[in-house]
């Protein structure tokens, strides 16, 4: 070997090796502040529920198994862990272009959402009670949330497209009220509303950029000044696992009636009945409303996860209605079990038992 | 709801809620058409227009960095059942479809339309690369019977991604659903248990010996069969068997009234283990195991290669072997970000699977070598000492951008590739392992790499010294001069070892939107003694004299009648500028032909979301290479440019996108710059460029250099390099 590749090379493994080495001693320990556990092999929604058929996905890889979340410095880090490796996305094309999976989804998970809504008030009728767009679902009045995390393959375009979906359902409602044009007051309170838009999704929504992958768990970073200090254990929180799709549509097919629209679908693969490629099967036939989550943690001693995610019904308008867990309350111990899968018997068709009829505030 | 009432985000929130009384009730189109438009934007210094993209190595394709195309494709899919799902696409190509064909119809007086006469748009509307044509691309019908043995029948294209990188890999991109064929899935107990069986009709254009299936091929395919076990998500186990059949009419079956008798033209059967333990959070470990048997039968395809520059996807004759690769990932078992990732991995030198994946996947968890130095070349050129359009670079000096992508063929394919996109290298023959270290630390993560890949490839005379040197069962393309090629896994002799050490780093600093700081800095000690034994020395001890003597040329033979005189013949004597001597150097030492690079790149960049829509990095690069490949004895197997001496390479990246909803814009602007300083050696006598070869390879008239065995011209000036190039693109989902 080259004497000058000799000692850059030992230069390079030393160094490397004093790092690593290292590393656990200036890590110090994070706080857990808790621990939720979901059962294995529910990845099915309510029951029903298939995964696409293609190769990137696999039973188990959208399965939550736990959710934590950890004190650190500025904030809040937590953690989710699935039952199976997070596929990681890679250099393949994805485009005509060449365009790499591993650009667009930059912080390398690519096939799942991971919502996390958090009423931290724990006041009933405070907070909202509808989920992002394309969730289909809504929480329960006494769970309404204050505060949404979103992790995203695409954050920072997943809540460029929030904004614009806001900003067209504002025109749109604008085009449909009977105001008119000139109507400065009108005109005024849009461009208001424009304005304050990006700050409001700010402090509403956080879509988090600092995210790392190890094997199974993929954490990502809350900063305090998002949530008012580290997530707390009397709080209540929803989490929401869902495919990702990467892909945005101008949707002009469908406003011709030519494709489906997908103008509400933030970022979510839709569930239809059948088997697809493109999106989960197993849906109901006629039922618009059914919600395309995957896995979801609920309350122990409350309903099954396959009868929550089976309690809506079209015709009524009564989409889902979820029901967030609050560590404190499961024990002492931050570590608790939830509900246990219902495998075999997902809920049956027909009107809903839960909260109905609650809408925004 | 009205706007005075408007107080919050959240509110309009609500209105994002169609009521479900508007919502269509069947939440399914039964007929729908969508669309994408690529538009592509190639600028660069090299001044070429063969096409729309910056690299082919397939014959009369062009391949350019300017100009300007647009792409259409219509996706159209109909749901006439909910047991039936059909599916299918056609699309317009970049191909030679440049703007200033105005609309297709610009050319037409030059070339003969369907030949390798017609590139740059030369021929206008009457030729299907350059007439803006949209194609029928590929359908393919998918039926959900709703019977337990079967979950769906596809009938048609598809890309076969359920299939794995050894033996059907999932077709690239572009092609995606040009193959075509029957696919069976199934499964039970909760899908539990699970099956796909193919059919695939086996393509024509490169999936058989000499990149063909030979003259009778429209009854070929390949058939694959996979069982996948996953009894939990602690344990999963797939098997799979797959055997290609590429068959041909027997020519001396003169009997046609009972029919035609069919011969075997080319066998590939593999059969395959794959494994994953998951038993905690902190522990995956995964194997792969595979064996395949080929026979490439002599009288329908080559019997063997001119032994320095063969080009085939498979080797001739019959082969087998193994390959395998192990992979346990230990995470975060301190929970402090500290994880260890590590592959052995061990792949047969005669382990073919003319079906793997080509590009687009990577089976080694090994950063491999870079793209920048992706071609025998200084400048990236193969065959660069001839003239001719095609021997100098196509990629250009920059090469590609980032490491290489690892596929299990020599099949792999670069082929319609942008400078932006990844290299595919072959690793057919490597054997070693990989430890990687990743740290994640607050905002700080660091990642190592440390590699070390022997060679099955590792042989003399092509591991059979009762062929003769230029009789080779191996094709070489490209050959492993110099920097090497991509898909070039063969060597005459070869004694070869890598090692690779990385360290990449990335920074997040929390100002504005997120600043990312990047840095990696990797070096490649990779060793070839290439022939190391006196026996394969071309000529027999003392056959040069020198002192202006003639060589004897008393052939050395390693074999009776064998002698690797044929690849490497004695100089003749010449006398420039009154020095008499030789004109290469006689190949009379077994370090004529080593080879020793010492690999460094020192990269740093950022990254920032300048807006939510915004995203841009500036990247530089810097690489020092000292190689030393052979001198003028070897003189690079005759063919390619030698690229002994210093080389330095500088690269300017600058990238962004920009996305809005259904529409994103980007551009990759690099400025290369750099110089190669040659190291020839001895032994020889320097001539200089007359007039002739200084038209002819492109040289100043003067310049010192040597003509090889071949005539090809190598200079011995210092070169300079400079080249720019940009791709912009936009595309719209629609």
């Amino acid at each position: 070997m080259d004497p000058r590749t000799t000692f850059w090379t030992r230069l390079v493994i030393v160094s490397a090796a004093l790092l690593l080495l290292a590393a656990p001693s200036w890590a110090g320990k994070s706080q857990l502040i808790f621990e939720l556990e979901d059962p294995r092999g529910d990845d099915h929604g309510n029951g029903r529920l298939e995964y696409p058929i293609r190769s990137d996905y696999v039973k188990g890889d959208l399965d939550l198994v736990k959710f934590q979340a950890r004190k650190v410095g500025g904030g809040t880090q937590f953690e989710a862990i699935f039952a199976r490796p997070i596929r990681v996305a890679g250099r393949e094309a994805i485009d005509d272009l060449g365009t790499s999976l591993s650009s667009v989804a930059r912080h390398g998970f690519y096939t799942f959402n991971i919502d996390v809504y958090i009423d931290t008030d724990r006041t009933t009728g405070s907070g909202w009670v509808r989920l992002l767009p394309g969730r289909k679902a809504e929480m329960e009045a006494g769970h309404a949330w204050d505060r949404a995390v979103v992790l995203t393959p695409r954050p920072s375009e997943t809540r460029a497209a929030l904004q614009r979906m806001m900003l067209g359902a504002l025109n749109e409602q604008l085009q449909n009220s009977d105001y008119s044009e000139e109507d400065g007051t009108e005109i005024s309170s849009r461009i208001l509303m424009q304005r304050r838009l990006p700050a409001e999704l700010e402090q509403r929504i956080h879509f988090p950029q600092k995210i790392r992958i190890h094997g199974r768990k993929i954490c990502f970073f809350v900063p305090d000044r998002f949530l008012g200090g580290p997530a707390r254990d009397d709080w209540s929180y929803t989490v929401v696992v869902s495919g990702a799709d990467l892909v945005q549509s101008f949707d002009i097919s469908a406003s011709m009636g030519l494709a489906e629209s997908t103008k509400d679908n933030l970022m979510i693969l839709p569930i239809s009945p059948g088997r697809w490629q493109d999106r989960f099967g197993g849906g109901r036939e006629g039922e618009a409303l059914q919600p395309p989550l995957v896995d979801i943690i609920v309350p122990a001693g409350g309903l099954t996860q396959e009868r929550v995610l089976g309690r809506f019904n079209t015709r009524s308008d009564r989409p889902v209605q979820l029901s967030g867990v609050v560590p404190a309350e499961l024990g002492d111990d931050t570590s608790s079990a939830v509900a246990p899968a219902e495998t075999a018997e997902p809920a049956a068709d027909g009107p809903a038992t839960g909260l109905g009829g609650v809408s925004g505030r | 709801m009205t706007m005075r009432t408007l107080g919050s985000a959240l509110v309009i929130l609500g209105l994002l809620w169609a009521p479900a009384a508007t919502v269509q009730a069947d939440n399914v189109k039964k007929f729908s058409i969508t669309g994408v438009n690529y538009t592509k934007w190639l600028w660069g210094n090299q001044r070429l227009d063969g096409g729309l993209y910056n690299y082919s190595d397939v014959p009369g394709e062009g391949y350019g960095d300017n100009g300007q195309g647009t792409e259409l494709e219509l996706l159209v899919s109909a749901r006439p059942s909910k047991k039936i799902e059909v599916k299918g696409r056609m699309k317009a190509r970049f191909n030679q479809n440049f703007w200033t064909n105005f609309g297709g119809f610009g050319g037409g007086n030059v070339g003969t339309p369907g030949t390798d006469e017609c590139l740059a748009g030369d021929c206008g509307e009457f030729d299907s690369r350059s007439a803006q044509y949209i194609k029928f691309r590929g359908l393919s019908i998918i039926i959900t019977p709703g019977y337990k043995w079967v979950d769906t029948v596809t009938i048609g294209s598809s890309d076969f991604g359920m299939f794995d990188p050894f033996t059907i890999g999932k077709i690239r991109y572009i092609d995606r659903d040009n193959g075509a064929g029957l696919i069976f899935q199934g499964s039970s107990a909760s899908r539990k248990f699970s099956y796909d069986f193919t059919r695939v009709s086996l393509p024509r254009l490169w999936a058989g010996p000499d990149f063909s299936t030979g003259d009778y091929n429209v009854s070929d395919a390949a058939y694959a069969l996979q069982l996948k076990f996953n009894p939990s998500s602690k344990f999963d186990l797939a098997v799979i068997g797959e055997y290609v059949n590429d068959i041909e009419i027997d020519a001396t079956d003169f009997d046609f009234d009972d029919g035609r008798d069919i011969r075997t033209r080319f066998r590939n059967s593999i059969l395959g283990l794959r494994f994953g333990i998951h038993p905690n959070p902190k522990v995956d470990l995964k194997g792969a195991f595979y064996s395949s048997t080929s026979d490439a039968v002599a009288d329908f395809s080559s019997s063997s290669f001119f032994g320095i520059s063969g080009f085939s996807p498979v080797p001739a004759g019959k082969h087998d072997d193994v390959a395998y690769t192990v992979d346990l990932a230990i995470n975060d078992p301190f929970d402090n970000g500290l994880s260890f990732n590590v592959q052995v991995f061990d792949i047969g030198a005669e382990f073919v699977s003319v079906m793997a994946a080509r590009r687009e996947s990577d089976v080694l968890l090994t950063e491999g070598h870079d793209g920048a130095f992706g071609l025998p070349g200084p400048s990236n050129s193969a065959f660069g000492v001839f003239s001719g359009e095609g021997n100098e670079t196509r990629i250009g000096y920059g090469g590609w951008q980032g490491n290489a992508q690892q596929v299990v063929t020599i099949n792999a394919d670069n082929a319609f590739t942008d400078f932006d996109e990844p290299m595919a290298e072959s690793v057919i023959g490597w054997k070693g392992f990989t430890i990687q270290p990743v740290l994640g630390l607050g905002d700080f993560d660091l990642t190592g790499e440390y590699t070390s890949i022997d060679y099955n490839t590792n042989w003399q005379a092509w591991g059979d010294p009762t062929r003769g040197i230029l009789d080779s069962l191996y094709p070489n393309m490209e050959s492993d001069a110099g920097f090497g090629s991509p898909r070039n896994s063969y060597a005459p002799f070869q004694d070869k070892e890598t090692e690779i050490m990385v360290l990449a780093g990335k920074y997040f600093v929390d100002v504005g939107n997120g600043l990312e700081l990047f840095g990696k800095v990797k070096f490649i000690d990779e060793q070839d003694k290439r022939m190391n034994d006196a026996r394969f020395l071309p000529f027999q001890a003392g056959d040069c004299p020198g002192g202006g003597a003639a060589c004897a040329n008393n052939r050395n033979e390693y074999s009776a009648g064998l002698s690797s005189a044929d690849l490497y013949g004695n100089p003749p004597v010449i006398t420039v500028n009154g020095v008499t001597g030789y004109q290469w150097k006689p190949f009379d030492s077994l370090a004529d032909d080593d080879r020793d690079m010492d690999y460094k790149l020192y990269q740093i960049g950022a990254g920032y979301q300048i807006t939510d829509e915004i995203y841009g990095t500036i990247t530089y690069e810097h690489y020092d290479v000292d190689l030393q490949d052979g001198n003028t004895a070897f003189q690079a197997y005759q063919l390619h440019e030698m690229a002994s001496g210093d080389h330095t390479k500088d690269k300017l990246i600058i990238e962004a996108r920009y996305n809005i909803g259904g529409a994103e814009f980007g551009f990759n602007y690099e400025y290369n710059t750099g110089d190669f300083t040659p190291d020839f050696g001895g032994g020889f006598v320097t001539q200089f460029a007359d007039e002739a070869t200084a038209a002819n390879v492109l040289v100043p008239v003067g310049s010192p250099g040597f003509a090889g065995r071949f005539g090809g011209w190598n200079s011995l000036a210092k070169r300079d390099f400079e080249h720019q190039r940009l791709k912009a693109f936009l595309k719209v989902f629609f």
